[in-house]
């Protein structure tokens, strides 16, 4: 197990202080209003042209506009769909802080997870046409002559990967320690550990941490595909049911700020929650076996998962739960059923809605695993979040309600 | 707290594969430029690259399940092979159960762009449509991976599964900046406590049609073909872009106090990083260079070392027109008078740019500094640009000891990432 830096009184506490997101349902106030409702994102989906694709089930993001934040339009010429995603809900955890572009120090560090390539292949197409020979061979002496000159210039920008953290630093002025990882759910715990320990570490005060995936793409589907790992129905894409077999891949963006305490203080930051716990391990299983490190303190009400594909999984994750919590194991459930699988994206997105339900106090509908409304047992005030990704990777993070405001 | 120390490294280079034969072609100002021979280019603007010439990617042992997948994807084999002779060089053949547990083990790893070949799409292009119905019943058929999309972390993952790694495991892809972001987490993951021991370094090839083809369109890249070998040519006053390069250098990282334990060889101890954004432009670096300077300022006071005591920089010298005179001028910024008498070289006359494995092998070159007590040149400068006017070890290699270096890396979107190591002050 990750051990953290060593506890000594001073260590910061980090706080969350803005969450954004983008996903099937829209904004997180539109996400979270139908998942309290009870409702899904997944449906069936067709390619656009110039694919043609067999209908699978996914959750694609709610047509947006970056002009919502004021982004630069030229700026985002440069975006591909990812890029744009990750841009909107990082300028949406911004304004969720109240943080201005004057507010953005070089202090503050930006870190963030992307997923399989999401190329669009309008941008190379024309190249190819003109690069056959009769035979239909590639020849790149044609591509030299005359293909490159029938790209879009920007489309080099748009297949770059790190583009997203990059476009997001122009776009908001943020100017710190940063970077960017690729693919899976665990990049995403990787982002959040660096960012509760580099507050922790004192290393920086603030830091903009999240992640962005366009899942519906050619490229990650014929993956999924290939893997097994598409869900054939919406049904199916549901963790903790019998009949639960594979994932609904989807569009994301999602972000959360974090700060330390003083900073949220000096200027009167409502603070949503605290992170007191982030660990991330290569290991088979479930993360959920490495719930027994916690302290007697760190008992979750509610445990959110991610990343399960199969019935197996959720049964994996269950043993672990009655396993490290024998006396009152924790409800255990996921959106992945009604949001999709976000991939890179999991773990911030799950973060962002925990932070949500943390000062909601209300239980969603998803949460009995039926659909059927829940009565409240108790106000969540400690929600772990766990993710597996195949085979290996699993992430463990706390998330803790802070009861008052800072001032 | 905890001091981290390197103590092993691996290199497949363009002038060389094996650290020996690195630090060598070092020594001896050895081109590794040359025409492109892995695709026809002979219609692109640009026609060079450092393409590894003396690795075999048939006669490397691979892991089975993915050996079509790999094969198909260069740059993965590249890492695999540098990371087994870190590995071997850290550890021999000893497992490494006997020095460090599983989860405190982790792997800090930067990897370029994800590999996908046109020619797999061509045969299900028709009519300015890709029939994907086709397509997915091709793949479906094929090993995983060998069709179509090559992950990028591939290799970092079979990596990763060598080295028994059950800590973090870390795919970083800030481009230019990746490999020095890589080495610079992984020391302040052991530093922190949360790991005794990562590999870490990076991989990348784009050495491939689409790669070459994207920079030519940024006209980014050098057209100067007759150049051949002397086309990379950082500082240059008629430099007129950078030249890719491919390969792959790995270090193993461990704790000082555990690496004195097991009496392993420390080959250098890092001591500090600093890592900026600079928040202008997508290709540009910013023109008050703040960001370089901040990196670098950050990297020196987290290493508690003076400006003065550092005694050679590993520039990120891409020989663009912007980015050397805007490193110049940050490095300027930040050693102020005493700048003109440190040695700065870029390695990329060499090798070329290595893009996600450029932080990496620019580490190595550093490391080659201490253990050879020779400072590697920028070859093929032959006339200093006006602007570019600190001493950059012409041509030719310097004797020289030093006991600080600095490593700058300085990538696409803005993200800058600087190093700082030296000897083992045991």
């Amino acid at each position: 197990m990750n051990r953290p830096a060593p506890q000594s009184l001073d260590l910061p506490r980090v706080c969350i202080t803005g969450a954004g997101l983008h996903c099937g349902f829209g904004n997180l106030e539109q996400t979270w209003s139908n998942i309290k409702l009870g409702r899904s994102s997944i449906h069936s989906i067709r390619l656009d042209p110039p694919i043609d694709f067999p209908e699978f089930v996914g959750a694609k993001a709610l047509d947006f506009s970056l002009d919502e934040l004021k982004v630069d339009r030229k700026l985002q010429k440069y975006m591909n769909r990812a890029s744009a995603l990750a841009v909107l809900a990082a300028g949406r955890a911004l304004v969720d802080a109240q943080l201005t572009r004057a507010d953005l120090c070089a202090d503050m560090a930006l870190f963030a997870s992307t997923g399989l390539i999401a190329f669009d292949f309008s941008e190379v197409l024309p190249a190819m046409e003109v690069s056959l020979t009769a035979d239909r061979q590639m020849d790149y002496r044609l591509m030299g002559e005359q293909g490159l000159r029938r790209c879009h210039p920007l489309m080099p920008f748009r297949m770059l990967l790190n583009m997203p953290l990059g476009l997001v630093s122009i776009a908001y002025g943020i100017r710190g320690e940063n970077f960017m990882l690729y693919s899976g759910s665990n990049q995403g715990g990787v982002c959040l550990e660096k960012a509760f320990r580099g507050i922790r570490t004192k290393r920086f005060s603030r830091a903009l941490v999240g992640g962005c995936v366009q899942g519906l793409s050619l490229m990650p589907l014929c993956s999924w595909s290939q893997m097994g790992r598409l869900a054939k129905t919406a049904e199916q894409a549901i963790p903790y049911r019998q009949n639960h077999q594979g994932i609904a891949p989807a569009d994301v963006g999602a972000f959360l700020v974090l700060e330390s305490e003083d900073t949220a203080k000096e200027r009167n930051a409502r603070v949503i929650g605290e992170l007191t716990h982030v660990s991330v391990l290569q290991k088979e299983g479930s993360a959920l076996d490495q719930a027994h490190h916690l302290t007697p303190k760190q008992k979750p009400d509610l445990i959110l998962t991610t990343g399960n594909q199969s019935y197996a999984q959720d049964q994996i994750d269950q043993q672990a739960v009655e396993s490290a919590f024998s006396q009152d194991p924790p409800l255990l459930a996921s959106f992945d059923g009604q949001l999709g699988y976000f991939d890179a994206a999991a773990i911030p997105a799950t973060a962002v809605l925990a932070s949500r339900l943390l000062i909601d106090h209300q239980v969603p509908a998803v949460l009995d695993l039926g659909r059927q409304p829940l009565p409240l047992v108790r106000v969540p005030q400690q929600i772990l979040i766990s993710a597996n990704e195949a085979p290996t990777g699993q992430t463990l993070m706390l998330l803790e309600s802070w009861n008052k405001d800072v001032a | 707290m905890r001091r981290v120390v390197v103590t092993g490294i691996g290199v497949v280079s363009p002038i060389g594969t094996g650290v020996e034969n690195f630090f060598n072609g070092l020594q001896i100002a050895q081109p590794g430029v040359d025409s492109i021979r892995s695709f026809d280019a002979q219609a692109f603007p640009t026609r060079i690259a450092g393409e590894v010439k003396d690795l075999s990617l048939d006669a490397v042992n691979l892991p089975a399940t993915h050996r079509a997948a790999l094969l198909r994807d260069r740059k993965s084999v590249f890492g695999i092979v540098a990371a087994r002779e870190a590995l071997d060089s850290a550890f021999g053949t000893t497992p490494l159960l006997r020095f460090h547990a599983p989860d405190r083990r982790a792997a800090f790893i930067a990897a370029g762009l994800e590999i996908f070949h046109l020619q797999d799409i061509i045969a299900h292009l028709h009519n300015d449509r890709i029939n994907g119905q086709d397509l997915l019943a091709e793949v479906m058929h094929q090993e995983l991976f060998s069709k179509l999309q090559i992950p990028a972390d591939l290799g970092a993952r079979c990596i990763a599964r060598e080295a028994e790694i059950g800590g973090m495991c870390s795919v970083n892809l800030s481009a230019c900046a990746a490999g020095t972001q890589a080495l610079g987490e992984a020391f302040l993951s052991i530093r922190d406590g949360v790991a005794d021991m990562a590999i870490a370094g990076g991989y990348d090839s784009m050495i491939n049609p689409l790669g070459v083809g994207g920079f030519c369109m940024l006209e980014a890249l050098s057209r100067s073909n007759h150049l051949g070998s002397a086309a990379s040519r950082p500082f240059d006053a008629r430099r007129d872009g950078f030249v890719l390069g491919e390969g792959s250098g790995m270090c193993v990282l461990e704790s000082l106090d555990l690496a004195r334990q097991r009496n392993a060889r420390c080959l250098a101890e890092i001591v500090g990083y600093g890592s900026t954004l600079d928040a202008y432009r997508v290709a540009d670096p910013a023109p008050d260079h703040m960001g370089a300077e901040a990196a670098m300022k950050k990297a020196l006071a987290d290493a508690k070392i003076s400006p003065a005591q550092v005694g050679y920089i590993s520039a990120h010298g891409t020989g663009t027109r912007k980015n050397d005179i805007a490193e110049t001028q940050a490095i300027h910024r930040v050693f102020g008078s005493a700048a003109k008498g440190i040695p700065v070289s870029s390695t990329k006359s060499q090798t070329g740019h290595l893009i996600g494995a450029a932080g990496a092998m620019e580490f190595l070159a550093g490391l080659f500094a201490l253990q050879k007590d020779c400072l590697p040149a920028t070859i093929n400068l032959t006339e200093p640009d006006p602007q570019c006017d600190l001493d950059y070890i012409p041509k030719f290699p310097r004797p020289a000891r030093i006991s600080y270096f600095l490593s700058n890396s300085f990538g696409f979107g803005g993200q800058n990432a600087t190093i700082v190591a030296g000897r083992c002050q045991l």
